[in-house]
C-alpha cells in the first residue's frame, strides 16, 4: 500500500511536471511573453516592440556558430559570430530613428580620427547612450560631450559666457543645456548662459521624464519622411 | 565508479566533436561575402568616381545655376525658419546617412584642414596623408588594423565658384583666400574588409546611388515648401525658374557615371580573374 502510494505520487509528480513544462513552453511561445523573457524594462517608447524586431537570427545553423566559435577560440579564423541571435547593431535602430540632419550620427565616429573616442565611450554604437532593457532614456553620463569639444572655440561666439571659457572652465555640465544632442528638437538656443536648462531637467530627462527642451519633435521614429 | 564517469565523460566528448567536426555542415564563412572577389581599392574607386559626379551635378547645376534663379541654400536647411536646400557638404552627409542605414558597410566622410565646422577637422594620420594628398592631388589607400577598416582619401577640389565664394565669406571661415580647383579637402571611405565579392560591389554601389537619390529628395521637399516654388518636372535652373525631379536628376547623373562605372568594374573583374593586384599589401 505504501509502495503504491509512494507510486501514485511519484507519477503524479512527473504529470504535473508534465503539464508545467508544456504550460511554460507554450507561454514562452506566446506573444505576450515578451516582456517576461525581456532582459529588464525597454527603453521609453520601446515598449510595444516585439523581441525579433531587434533581435535576429544569426547567420547559419547553431551547429556551424558553435563551430566557428570554436576555430575562433583555436586561432583558425578571425572573426567569432553570435550563436543564436546576432548582435544587435546600429543598423537596427537606424531602421527607425534615422533622420536628416542628425547633429551627431553614430556614423561619424567610425571615422579613423575617433579611435580614442570609441574606446573612451563608444560614441560610434547607439547602445553606448541609449542602453536597451535599463529603462532609461540615456545611460551615459551627461559630461561626455568633453572627449570631442575640449578645445572648442568659435570665431563669432554668440553667448555671453564663451564656449572657449566654458570649455576651459570643464563647464560641461552646461552643454546640454543649450544643445540638443542630436538636434531633433525644435528650438531657440538661448545667448544667455543663465537661460540653459538646467542639468537637474536633463538628468530627469535622461531617465524617462518628458524632454525639457522647449519645442516639439522634429522627426518621430519611423515617421514618413524616413523612407520613401 | 570514476572509470565509469571518466567513460561517460569521454563518450560524451566523442559525440561533441563528432557532431561538431566529423558530421558537422560547411563551416561559416568568415564574412557573408561569396562568389568573385575584388579588392575593395578599386570599389572605392568607382564609388568616389560617382559621388564626383553627384556633387559636380548639385554644386554646378543645382546650387550654382539655382543660385542665380534666386533659390536658397543654407547650412541651416534642416530648421523649420529656413526654407532652403542643403549645402553640397550637406548632401554628402545625408548620402552618408542613407548608406549608415543600408545593409552595405560603407562609410563615407568629409574632412579638411580648414574646415568651417570643426567636426569636419582632419587630424593625426588623416591629416598626414592629406597633406601628400594636397601635394600630391592622388588619391591615397591605407589600413588600420587595429580598427579593422580599409580607408581610402581622395582630394576634394572646388570644382564651382559657388565652393569658393560660399567658404571665402563664410562667417565662421578660418580662410578666406580659397580659390578655383584649390584642394579644399578630402573625402574619406571606410569598408571592414579587404576584398568585396561582385554582387556585394554592385549593392554597394546602388545604395551609393541610392544615397543620392535620398539627398536629392530632401532638397525638393524643402524646394516644395517654398511661397513660389520652382516647375519641378524635366527641366534645369539654367532653362529658367525649374528644377528636376528626382528621376530627372538620377538620369542626368547615371548618363554621366554609369560608361566609367560600367567600364572601371569590368577591368576589376578581369583583373580578379587574372588574380594580377591580389598580392599587393594596401599602401
Amino acid at each position: 500500500m505504501v509502495k503504491r502510494t509512494y507510486r501514485w505520487r511519484f507519477n503524479l509528480a512527473y504529470i504535473i511536471g508534465g503539464i508545467l513544462a508544456v504550460a511554460i513552453v507554450l507561454v514562452l511561445m506566446s506573444p505576450l511573453s515578451d516582456s517576461f523573457i525581456a532582459a529588464g524594462p525597454m527603453l521609453i517608447g520601446h515598449e510595444t516592440l516585439k523581441c525579433q524586431e531587434c533581435h535576429q537570427d544569426e547567420r547559419g545553423t547553431l551547429r556551424q556558430q558553435i563551430q566557428a566559435n570554436v576555430q575562433y577560440l583555436l586561432g583558425n579564423r578571425q572573426n567569432a559570430v553570435s550563436a543564436g541571435y546576432r548582435t544587435v547593431i546600429n543598423k537596427d535602430c537606424i531602421q527607425c530613428h534615422r533622420r536628416p540632419n542628425d547633429r551627431h550620427p553614430v556614423y561619424r565616429f567610425l571615422e579613423p580620427k575617433y579611435s580614442e573616442v570609441r574606446q573612451l565611450v563608444g560614441a560610434h554604437q547607439c547602445v553606448s547612450c541609449h542602453r536597451e532593457h535599463q529603462a532609461n532614456r540615456v545611460s551615459i553620463d551627461v559630461e561626455f560631450c568633453q572627449h570631442c569639444h575640449d578645445d572648442i572655440a568659435l570665431k563669432n561666439d554668440p553667448v555671453d559666457v564663451s564656449h572657449q571659457k566654458l570649455a576651459a572652465d570643464k563647464r560641461w555640465d552646461t552643454c546640454l543645456g543649450c544643445h540638443d544632442f542630436h538636434g531633433n528638437h525644435e528650438m531657440k538656443i538661448p545667448q544667455r548662459l543663465s537661460e540653459r536648462i538646467q542639468l537637474e531637467k536633463i538628468g530627469e530627462y535622461f531617465l524617462r521624464a518628458k524632454p525639457p527642451y522647449p519645442g516639439k519633435i522634429i522627426h518621430k521614429a519611423l515617421s514618413p519622411d524616413y523612407e520613401k | 565508479m570514476k572509470s565509469k564517469t571518466f567513460i561517460i565523460q569521454f563518450l560524451l566528448l566523442c559525440t561533441l566533436i563528432v557532431y561538431l567536426f566529423v558530421t558537422a555542415p560547411p563551416p561559416l564563412s568568415e564574412t557573408e561575402s561569396t562568389g568573385m572577389q575584388i579588392p575593395i581599392e578599386r570599389v572605392f574607386k568607382i564609388a568616389n568616381e560617382e559621388n564626383k559626379q553627384a556633387r559636380a551635378l548639385y554644386t554646378k547645376e543645382i546650387v550654382q545655376a539655382g543660385k542665380k534663379q534666386g533659390l536658397k541654400f543654407d547650412e541651416q536647411w534642416q530648421e523649420s525658419n529656413i526654407i532652403a536646400g542643403p549645402l553640397p557638404a550637406q548632401f554628402l552627409r545625408e548620402t552618408a546617412m542613407h548608406l549608415e542605414k543600408s545593409p552595405v558597410r560603407l562609410g563615407l566622410y568629409l574632412g579638411s584642414d580648414y574646415p568651417i565646422n570643426k567636426v569636419n577637422q582632419l587630424s593625426g594620420q588623416q591629416l598626414e596623408l592629406f597633406k601628400k594628398i594636397k601635394q600630391t592631388g592622388r588619391d591615397h589607400f591605407y589600413h588600420i588594423p587595429e580598427d579593422k577598416t580599409y580607408v581610402y582619401m581622395s582630394p576634394d577640389v572646388a570644382i564651382a565658384k559657388a565652393c569658393v565664394s560660399c567658404h571665402n565669406e563664410h562667417k565662421e571661415t578660418p580662410k578666406q583666400d580659397w580659390k578655383l580647383d584649390d584642394v579644399m579637402g578630402a573625402t574619406t571611405w571606410l569598408y571592414p574588409e579587404e576584398t568585396i565579392s561582385l554582387s556585394e560591389a554592385l549593392h554597394l554601389l546602388s545604395e551609393l546611388r541610392a544615397g543620392f537619390r535620398f539627398a536629392y529628395k530632401y532638397f525638393l521637399m524643402e524646394i516644395k515648401q517654398m511661397k513660389n516654388p520652382p516647375e519641378i518636372g524635366n527641366k534645369w535652373p539654367r532653362d529658367g525658374y525649374y528644377v528636376p525631379s528626382i528621376d530627372g536628376f538620377m538620369t542626368k547623373l547615371t548618363s554621366r557615371s554609369s560608361a566609367d562605372t560600367l567600364d572601371l568594374l569590368m577591368q576589376s573583374v578581369k583583373k580578379s580573374e587574372k588574380g594580377g593586384e591580389n598580392d599587393r599589401e594596401p599602401g
